[in-house]
């Protein structure tokens, strides 16, 4: 399985991932993606803060970018009614 | 051979030579794990429970989506399955997450000891609370504890844990998990925990990388972690 490394990019700073992790493709990477994203912005959302700017880039092994999934992405948002 | 479980066990009480023969004499097979190997299926019938001797194991949990939380993480010295003298089968399962080295302990021989040592047994006994005290720690973490102090606290927790049995330095400790494996540890994704990891690195209170731990500022890092090590119960008292 190939190795994809996902990168934060986001208000904070950016945070590089050096360790990667062997996924079956681009879908299930984005997958974990998603998932991180939900997780992060959960955790922040306890904190009464919701920040929706960043992106996480996916690349592979020799450095590569392959996709940005935007932390929006990561949700349906509503936000009237 | 039992060098790790006497530093344990020599922790918290005394031992007489004596009573380290006889736990010498539960040594049976010795058995070696690659990484990666799930060393115990949940439900398996079992009549003999292991000792750690070299590298670190865990205790996990799956869930038919592929979630996966580890529930306990085995340093040199840890009964894997001590309870499993009383179960006779796990309801978890149990993986070593290095390359391991762990004696097999057979129940007869653990029954044996139980009838002719009293004093071991309240040990073994004590160990099995302890193991339970962990968990009620674990629990804290991810019913409550945010993620930065999750993490903060399992690398105060096995600085401590490492240190009794004399594989931590001041410095740190090596620990050779993935991101992606603390994460199941802790209750986060892997995203997550490199993001935690980032916030740590930058506050100055403990680095992670390349398989080691190493210490920046360990009283802030316990402050962050609320890590109060009573429940790691490192005080000598007669058992």
């Amino acid at each position: 399985m190939p190795r994809y490394y996902l990168h934060i990019q986001n208000g904070i700073g950016d945070v590089r991932d050096e360790e990667g992790v062997d996924l079956s493709g681009i879908p299930d990477a984005r997958e974990r993606a998603i998932e991180g994203i939900r997780s992060i912005v959960a955790e922040e959302a306890r904190d009464g803060r919701i920040d929706l700017t960043g992106a996480i880039v996916i690349s592979n092994a020799t450095g590569e970018t392959l996709l940005a999934v935007p932390f929006h992405e990561a949700f349906d948002l509503r936000l009237d009614g | 051979m039992i060098d790790y479980l006497l530093r344990k066990l020599r922790a918290r009480d005394e031992i007489a030579d004596l009573e380290e023969l006889a736990l010498g004499r539960l040594a049976g097979e010795i058995r070696d794990y690659p990484a990666d190997k799930t060393v115990i299926q949940e439900g398996e019938p079992l009549d003999f429970s292991s000792l750690l001797l070299e590298g670190m194991m865990c205790r996990y949990k799956d869930l038919r989506d592929g979630g996966r939380q580890i529930s306990a993480i085995h340093v040199p010295g840890d009964f894997l399955d001590l309870h499993s003298f009383t179960l006779k089968r796990l309801d978890h399962n149990v993986m070593a997450m290095t390359r391991c080295k762990v004696v097999l302990v057979p129940h007869e021989r653990l029954k044996a000891m139980t009838e002719e040592e009293p004093h071991l047994t309240r040990l073994f006994w004590f160990s099995t609370n302890l193991d339970a005290a962990m968990h009620r720690e674990w629990e804290l973490s991810l019913g409550r504890r945010s993620a930065i102090a999750r993490v903060a606290h399992l690398f105060c927790e096995l600085q401590a844990r490492l240190e009794i049995v004399g594989l931590a330095e001041e410095a740190g400790y090596d620990f050779k998990f993935t991101q992606t494996e603390i994460a199941e540890c802790v209750g986060l994704t892997s995203v997550h925990v490199n993001r935690v990891l980032r916030q740590l690195r930058e506050r100055r209170l403990v680095e992670f990388r390349g398989g080691r731990v190493t210490m920046l500022d360990r009283a802030g890092l316990e402050r962050i972690a609320e890590f109060r090590p009573a429940y790691l119960y490192l005080d000598r008292r007669p058992i």
